[in-house]
Parts: C-alpha cells; structure tokens; sequence
C-alpha cells in the first residue's frame, strides 16, 4: 500500500525480519519515517523497486537474507542504487542511514 | 624561403611560433604549439621540451625539424617567485575543555549542566545534584535510553547526554524527557569525569547560544573577568555550530598566543624598513611601498620568516649557479590568510582558523644560463639558435598583434610564479617590471584556506567552476543553472560539491558551495587585482594608470575564467580598456613572447 505519509517504505522477507532493526535505527537517526511491510518471498532488488514506488518519498528499501538494498524510483527497476550486506550491523545501519540521506540530499556515509 | 621559429620557456609551458620569411624578409606565420616546460626555467632540461614543441609545430606543417633555418629563444626574465605561509596565531587547549562540532543529527534540545557521569556508574548519582552522562560506543542506544528512563524515573536529574556513536537521535526519542544530547564524539574516553560541563544543542535551524558567548560560559563557570578573557577562543571557535560541549577543568586553559614570527627588513637605495610579520600583510605592504628602490629583502634570523626567506633565497642560487650573497629579493607579496589547525586535544577532531600571513618574495639573479640551453639545442638540431630579446619586448611586440589595440600598449603577463608587467610606447620604448605573487599563490591560499591539504585539488578549483550533485540526474552550477545527465550519476558524488573538468571531481571535505567560490574568488582578488594596480602604477607614464589608454592581459592566468574580468572590472574605474589579448586574432592570451620572437627578427633592433 502506498505510504500516506512522507515515509521510506522497508519491505523485508520473512527470514530477514532480524535484520529490520539496525536498518530502522539508520532511518530514525536522521530524522525520516518509515513505513514496514514483511512478504513471504523476494530478492532485496526486487523489494526495493516496489518499495520505492509504494514511497511517497520515492525511496524505499528491500531486505532479504543476504542484502539490504535501498533504491529510488527514478533509478531502472532492479538496479538498486547500493546494496549492504546483512552480515554486517555496521552496513546495515549505513543502508538505513543513507537511504535517508538520499531524501535529505546529503553526501552518503560509507 | 627560410624557417623561423620563437620558443618561449615559461615556468609550466614552453610556446613555439613558426613563421617563414621570404627573400625581401617578409615574415608570414604559420604555425605554433604549446607543450609543458621540462625542467627547471633555464636549464638544459628545458631541451627536450623545446624539441618536442617544436616538432607538434613543423608536423602541424608537413614539415621536419631538419626544415628549421633559425630559432630564437625567449632571454626569460631571470625572476623566480616563490610562496610560504606561516601561522601567525595559535591556540592551545590544555585538558580539553571543549567539544564544539556539527553532528548532522544532534539528540534533543536545550543547555543542561552538570557533572560528567559514566552511564555505568549511573547508580552513584546522589539526588539534587545535575549530571550528564557520557555513552561510550559499546553501549547500545536502547540499553542507554532504558537507564537513563529508569533513573529519571527515581528522581535523578539528568540534563544532558554525550554519545560517542551517531545516535542522538535514536537515544532521545526512547527518553521521557527532553535533555541535549551531543553525538559523534571520536574521543569520548579523554573525556574527564567528574567535573561540571555544560551540553548545549539548539533546535534545527538555529546555533547555539549560551555556550558560543563569553559571558553565557562565565556565568556557568562562575568566572571572574581574568578568566573570561581566556575563554574567548572557546566561545569564537563555538560560534555556528549547532551543539556544543564545554567543560571546565581545574587546570584547564585555553589562550591564544601569538608566535613571534620575526620581523622583515626592507633595505633599499636610500631607506629602509623594519616591519613586524605579526602586524598583518597590510603594514607589510606599506613598509614595501615606502621604500622606493628595493635592493633584498631579508627575515630575522632564527625565526619563521628569516627561514623562509633564506630557503627561497637558496633555491634561487642553486637554479642560477649564483653565490648566495648576490641572490636578491626585489619584491614580495604579504597577504592575511586564515589556516585550519588542529586543535591539540580536541575530542571530536576541531580545529581552529588561525590567522597567518601569506609571502610570495620574487628573486633576481644576473641571467639565466639560458645560452647554455641554446648550445644544447644547436648541437641537437643543427639550426642557428641564438638567444633574442628581453621578454618583457617581446611579450609587447606579440601583444601589439592583438587586434583593436594602438600605442601606448600596456601589457599585463598573468604567469604562475610572477606577475609580469610592461608597457610598449609610440617610440617603441618598453618599460617592464616584475612583481612577486600569481597564480601559484592562489592555488596555495585556497588550499590552506578551505583546509583541503591537496594541492591538486586546490589547483583544479582554482581554474574551474564548482556545481553541486542535487540528484542522481541532475547537478547545480554555481550560476545557479541546472545540468541534467541521461545516466545516473555514481552515488559517491550524491549531495557532494564537485569540480567541473571533463569529468567531475568529488570534494569529500564538508565546505558548501558558497564557500568554496567565496575563498576562490576573493583568493584571485587578493593576488592579481592587487598586483595588476601595483604592476601598473610602477611603468606607467608619471606613474599615473590614466596614462595607459589599453591594456592586454597575456600568460596562462590570463586563460582563467574569471581573473580576466576582475581586473577589467577594476580597472574600468581609471578608464581603461583591459581585456584578454589575442594573439594575431587567433591565440588568445598565448604565443605573446614566442610571436614577438618571430615578428622581431627582421627588426634588427632587439
């Protein structure tokens, strides 16, 4: 469902739901709100393209076992703008973080 | 029919110019090139330069070196110029008695104060008593958030919260009060526990206010006037940031002194000045103008000054296999400039804008060796090379071949180590000068100036305009015009400044755009419309600017795209007609000397 608010929308799969929270405080730092939908199946490429377009703010996230990937709507579909790895909370934190830094119009962190 | 080649050896690029001249001497250019000078100006390194200008030259033609009958080199004006900067200003603080930086995302609002607290060591707080906890990097946002409620909730007070990880944010949101929280502080362990500090972060949009005001932190600290004083640097350096940490130790102590820098001694034919570096470019300058002939220049031995000065000096009598004692400095530019430093102990990696003076000094030696570069290159080619001409001549005679000129012709020579001036008159009388500070100068104030230890960088700024990456297809320049791309651009350059060469560069130091044009231009201000009035004053007529109706500007500087107009716009005000030159209406401000070589040659005068 569309976001009614100026939200990042996150879509996580099932078996990634432990990696939402590190992703979510990145978001939540810099100051953006976000909007959470877990599906059963998906590639984080995938996710991301049709979280970007469920986005009022045009960005969204897609999470699966291996990558959180973020992604804006303007970019071609399932070609994230850049993906971290899910292993790491550090990477995940930066993909939370940079996502809104995008909307923010600030360089992002590496 | 024979062939005829000028070559001008400049400090960066060596300029060739090809003319054939027929029986009755008439000369017909046909060709020129530019390359980079090898080597130093004046050595026989220079010689493969020369060749390989010369050779892009002929080929241009369809024809071989071999063709070449006579090549006349440039008699280069033996001036080198030569920069240094030296901090005139600095200060130190003792026992870290301030945070001040700009976390993009600080946690909550207001000023607490209260003694500093490790949030481990939380349950040692005793009640009315204000406190404000340090959270190191390894406690996580929820854990810290959940103690801090809890000891709220038993009545503690807590004012403010100091986090070593990017979390401010997340950390105020969990609290059930408002407190300041200061994130993103690198050095979080030196912070020393126990003792009173004040955490000030203001609502987004505005700076904060107490902590970035003397008296705000003498009213925290209880300080007497004496003290004050001494917290001034404290409070400047606060000034624009949106949080802030101030802590007062029992020893600590912040002062800004100043380093004797030493003092200049301007010796000339009939006086002489004494002028104290501390005292600012301004004073330097007019000591420089008060003396009418300058024979050197020399530092005070065993400071800054007299070091710098003595190493350009030494340079310079290497390059010319001259004795030191007759190497002579003839001029120099001061220029106030500010220096970032890092402040030494410093908990977030401050740093502090210390003021300093910039020097460019210009040497004169006898000659350049320059007819040992002729022999090389006449052993080389097998053609008759002759070294012809003062520079400053030949840079007049070639600029005269720009067209909607006439006489008196003053020229201007833009060039990276020193200004050049001469002006050319109906006599055919040329009266030149050359003055320290150019385009190397500016490369070196907006390095220093913008903090971006890169010299490289600071080059390309230097010589183009800067834009900012707003999306991934689109980029601001800084006219304010928008400039889209079909690709989206790399994600490294995102909300970025970037140069706009061929290709951009990224600029990972966090300075606006606004900024970066402000230093660029003022950095060019300073340096050439400074030089171009004070080159000017010194050859024209009864020393009076009206007195030269036209003014071509030549040299690589010239090629800028906004020195140019700076100095016509300044020098409009005298009513003069100052603009890039144009070289036989087809080089621009380039091949002025190496023309001049050509065009010279059946004149038989120079």
């Amino acid at each position: 469902m569309k976001t009614k608010k100026p939200a990042i929308k996150v879509f996580a799969t099932k078996a990634s739901e432990g990696f939402l929270k590190e992703v979510l405080a990145g978001i939540e730092e810099e100051g953006v709100l976000y909007e959470v939908e877990i599906t059963e199946y998906g590639s984080s490429r995938e996710l991301s393209t049709k979280a970007a377009n469920l986005s009022l703010l045009e960005t969204g996230i897609g999470i699966d076992e291996e990558f959180a990937s973020i992604t804006i709507c303007k970019l071609p579909e399932n070609n994230p703008l850049e993906s971290y790895s899910c292993l790491n909370n550090v990477q995940l934190r930066l993909a939370g973080s940079n996502a809104a830094r995008i909307i923010k119009g600030m360089p992002l962190k590496y | 029919m024979s062939f005829i080649a000028g070559v001008d050896i400049g400090n960066s690029t060596t300029e060739v110019c090809i003319a054939s001249v027929q029986d009755n001497k008439e000369i017909q250019i046909i060709s020129s090139s530019l390359t980079m000078t090898t080597g130093v100006k004046g050595t026989t390194k220079n010689v493969e330069g020369i060749i390989n200008a010369l050779k892009v030259a002929m080929n241009k033609i369809g024809k071989d070196l071999l063709d070449l009958d006579i090549i006349r080199l440039n008699e280069a004006a033996p001036v080198i110029g030569d920069t240094s900067m030296e901090t005139i200003t600095e200060t130190i603080i003792t026992e870290s008695t301030m945070i001040g930086h700009n976390p993009s995302t600080p946690g909550g609002i207001g000023l607490g104060i209260g003694d500093l607290i490790r949030i481990d060591k939380l349950d040692t707080m005793q009640k009315g008593k204000s406190y404000i906890v340090v959270i190191p990097e390894d406690v996580d946002y929820e854990i810290a958030s959940y103690a801090i409620n809890a000891f709220l909730k038993a009545g503690y007070e807590i004012v403010g919260a100091i986090a070593q990880k990017d979390e401010g944010v997340l950390i105020s949101n969990r609290l059930t009060k408002i407190i300041p929280i200061l994130d993103e502080v690198k050095y979080i362990d030196k912070l020393p526990l126990g003792i009173k500090g004040a955490v000030e972060v203001a609502d987004s949009g505005y700076t904060i206010k107490t902590l970035s005001n003397p008296y705000g932190i003498a009213s925290i600290f209880n300080l007497d006037a004496n003290e004050t004083g001494q917290i001034v640097p404290v409070a400047k350096s606060l000034v624009g940031t949106r949080s802030a940490v101030v802590i007062k130790t029992p020893k600590g102590e912040v002062r800004e002194k100043v380093i004797p820098t030493g003092s200049l001694y301007i010796i000339g034919k009939a006086t002489s000045e004494k002028v104290n570096v501390d005292s600012g470019s301004e004073e330097i300058m007019k000591a420089l103008a008060r003396v009418a002939e300058i024979e050197d220049i020399e530092g005070e031995t065993g400071t800054n000054i007299g070091g710098m000065i003595s190493s350009v000096k030494n340079v310079m009598a290497e390059l010319t296999e001259t004795r030191l004692q007759d190497v002579k400095i003839k001029d120099l530019l001061a220029i106030d400039t500010t220096l970032p430093v890092k402040v030494q102990g410093g908990l977030a990696g401050e740093t502090f804008m210390e003021k300093a003076v910039a020097v460019a000094a210009m040497v004169k030696a006898e000659k350049l060796p320059m007819l040992k570069v002729a022999r090389v290159l006449e052993e080389k080619l097998g053609s008759t090379v002759t070294v012809a001409g003062v520079e400053a001549v030949m840079a007049a005679i070639g600029a005269f071949t720009t067209p909607g000129v006439k006489l008196p012709l003053g020229i201007l020579d833009l060039g990276s180590g020193s200004t050049d001036a001469a002006v050319l008159d109906e006599k055919g009388i040329v009266k030149s000068t050359h003055l320290a500070g150019a385009g190397e100068l500016i490369t070196m104030l907006i390095n220093s100036e913008l903090g971006l230890k890169d010299r490289t960088l600071a080059e390309e700024i230097k010589k183009n305009p800067v834009a900012k990456v707003e999306s991934l297809y689109h980029i601001r320049m800084e006219n304010r015009e928008v400039k889209f791309f079909n690709t989206p651009l790399d994600p490294k350059y995102f909300g970025r400044v970037v140069v706009l060469k061929n290709e951009m560069i990224p600029i990972y130091a966090d300075i606006s755009l606004e900024k970066i044009v402000e230093v660029r231009r003022s950095a060019k201000k300073r340096v050439f419309v400074e030089n171009a009035l004070r080159a000017l004053k010194d050859i024209a007529p009864m020393n009076n600017l009206r007195n030269i109706p036209n003014i071509v500007l030549v040299g690589g500087s010239a090629l800028d795209f906004e020195i140019p107009e700076m100095i016509m716009n300044e020098l409009s005000k005298y009513k003069i007609v100052a603009g890039r030159g144009n070289i036989r209406g087809v080089e621009g401000p380039r091949n002025a000397v190496a023309t001049g070589l050509v065009l010279s040659y059946t004149y038989g005068r120079y």
